[in-house]
């Protein structure tokens, strides 16, 4: 739906609501991301491995199975028909269009790091070996940042093109 | 306006990684420390929250308050009426107020952990009860206010002056 005001073509309501959606899960999986690295991450590294492998298996291998791809799957989703739909706004303004496939492209490089650090928690459900759950928390560690930062990153460029939508 | 906007953005920023985090203990860890034992909880509890989480967390709520309410009280100044945008403004700052009372009510809860003994079940229970009873609500708060916030962003940019030239009667900025 075009929205025009004496002439002035706006912003259609479907490319608001989808990038709003967006960005709501984008926030929600950016904090959820911040919280791992900034406070429980340092909080692990400073306890046993073995409580954090027992965690994990019930949280991120528990209800963290349905939560996280729903967030991730569906706010990349979002994020992407938002820059399909604002690249058919008649109102289209390329810098708006360039911070929204800037979100688009942290969105998949999330994606991507998630790749790599699935699979590490994914094995914990069947690792026992001291040595072997330290090298998986060191690995998860490690990844799970980079991929917070591109999931933070894909936030700040939601916000900046809602605010200029 | 441009400041309006800018200091909701601002609050958003700051909020979404709060009610992130939020909904990330609601449905993910507080089942699972549920099944894990209260003992781990209160010890990764002790690093966590009465570590870093003691800057990061209060940092992020006090900072988003803060915010809302200064672009709030921005707006009402500059004589903005506008309902479809004071509406967002107004929620988000009365939803990020109401969550305050229920953080300090969970603060306490929190904080016993530093020192009740690893054995002491009953005490540890209470302490789990309580920091997740409030916490839960003051998380629903918290997403509740970053939906407003981003609400309320759309709306001031929807409306700014700059975007609708040829639209003198919308008075909303």
């Amino acid at each position: 739906m075009l929205l025009s005001y004496g002439g002035f073509v706006m912003i259609s309501t479907r490319t608001r609501l989808l990038l709003l959606s967006a960005t709501l899960l984008g926030g929600l999986l950016a904090g959820s991301n911040l919280d791992r690295a900034v406070v429980a991450m340092p909080a692990w590294s400073q306890m046993e491995t073995f409580s954090w492998a027992a965690f994990s298996r019930r949280a991120d291998l528990g209800n963290g199975l349905v939560l996280y791809p729903i967030e991730a799957l569906l706010g990349a989703a979002l994020a992407l028909s938002a820059a399909i739909s604002y690249g058919y706004e008649r109102a289209a303004n390329h810098s708006v269009s360039r911070v929204l496939w800037s979100a688009v492209i942290f969105v998949v490089g999330g994606l991507l790091i998630t790749l790599k650090a699935a699979p590490i928690m994914l094995n914990l459900s069947h690792t026992v070996d001291l040595a072997t759950l330290h090298q998986d928390f060191g690995q998860f560690y490690f990844w799970g940042d980079i991929r917070g930062m591109f999931e933070v990153l894909a936030f700040i460029a939601e916000l900046w093109a809602l605010s200029a939508l | 306006m441009r400041w309006v906007l800018g200091l909701t953005v601002t609050a958003a920023f700051l909020n979404g990684f709060l009610a992130g985090g939020n909904v990330d203990r609601l449905l993910v860890a507080t089942p699972a420390w549920n099944r894990v034992g209260l003992n781990a909880w209160a010890d990764f509890s002790r690093n966590a929250d009465l570590g870093s989480g003691q800057i990061v967390y209060p940092f992020m709520a006090i900072g988003s308050t803060v915010l809302t309410i200064l672009a709030a009280v921005m707006f009402i100044l500059k004589g903005r009426s506008w309902q479809g945008v004071l509406l967002p403004i107004a929620f988000s700052a009365a939803f990020m107020v109401i969550a305050l009372p229920f953080s300090l009510k969970a603060v306490p809860f929190m904080t016993s952990l530093g020192h009740i003994q690893d054995g002491d079940a009953v005490a540890l229970g209470q302490a789990f009860a309580g920091a997740h009873y409030w916490g839960r609500f003051q998380g629903y708060f918290h997403v509740a206010a970053f939906c407003a916030q981003l609400w309320a962003i759309i709306a001031l940019a929807r409306c700014s002056v700059e975007r609708l030239p040829f639209n003198p009667s919308l008075k909303c900025c």
